[in-house]
């Protein structure tokens, strides 16, 4: 598997490390991670994405599906500092406005 | 134009990740920038994805087929496929700019990445049954015109 992702709490938040390759192999281990995070979290989610090195589509998706089911529940729902490989990709989908993008030093 | 590459694989969604590397080592041998790389390989992973999961919905048996040409003036890839036929006018769906979280279709975005990383897509069904999706880039030096 080509991906990593770790989930750490905190006062009831809840930040997603994701390193790797994100595609249509990995992304479910990706959604299982967001969607637990956006159920059990008080009120926000960070999703750490500097040292993703792919994302394609289904990254997009995952990331897109925690944004709607998070503003469903009233929580927040973050990327924070995302590599230029998700850049690239939120770009070419037009999707950049669409998420609040934090660098790290604001977490 | 002539095939550089052709590769044969099943639709098995972990051989994504080799076939990006593979195609990313010939786009830097035949000379595009690190920029245009990511888009194609990009571009190229979103078209093999769809055969996966709308031509063989997710069945890790099909066979996908994927050959690059590269003539003086366009590279072309071509990815055949032997699944499901998409709908007749499904390369004509029109972006809406811009997309908000409520209007997008969490499964429908791989369309838009891949006109907006290719200059000409073309698709077809050829005389065997084998869905043909055609896509083109004008190779480095040459502008679009």
């Amino acid at each position: 598997m080509s991906i990593e992702v770790k989930s750490v709490e905190q006062n009831g938040n809840y930040k997603i490390q994701v390193s790797g390759q994100v595609d249509l192999y990995t992304s479910p281990n990706l959604r299982k991670a967001i969607m637990e995070a956006v159920d059990k979290s008080n009120t926000s989610i960070i999703i750490q994405l500097s040292t993703v090195e792919y994302m394609d589509s289904s990254g997009v998706a995952t990331l897109v599906e925690g944004l709607r089911s998070a503003m469903k529940q009233k929580k927040s729902f973050k990327l924070s500092t995302p590599s230029p490989a998700v850049r690239k990709v939120l770009n070419l989908a037009r999707l950049e406005s669409v998420f609040t993008i934090i660098e790290s030093n604001e977490e | 134009m002539r095939d550089d590459l052709k590769i044969t694989f099943r639709s098995h969604p972990k051989l994504l990740k080799p076939i990006r590397a593979l195609i990313k080592n010939y786009l830097d041998v035949v000379g595009f920038s690190k920029d245009r790389i990511d888009d194609i390989v990009l571009g190229l992973d979103e078209a093999c994805t769809n055969c996966i999961r709308h031509a063989y919905h997710n069945s890790r048996s099909g066979i996908i087929q994927l050959t690059a040409r590269l003539g003086t003036v366009w590279l072309e890839f071509e990815i055949q496929d032997c699944g499901a036929c998409p709908p007749k006018n499904f390369l004509d769906r029109k972006e809406v700019a811009p997309l908000q979280p409520t209007t997008i279709k969490p499964h429908g975005l791989g369309l838009i990445i891949l006109k907006r990383a290719f200059e000409e897509i073309q698709f077809n069904v050829d005389n065997d049954g084998r869905n043909c999706l055609i896509l083109r880039t004008r190779r480095k030096g040459f502008k679009k015109g």
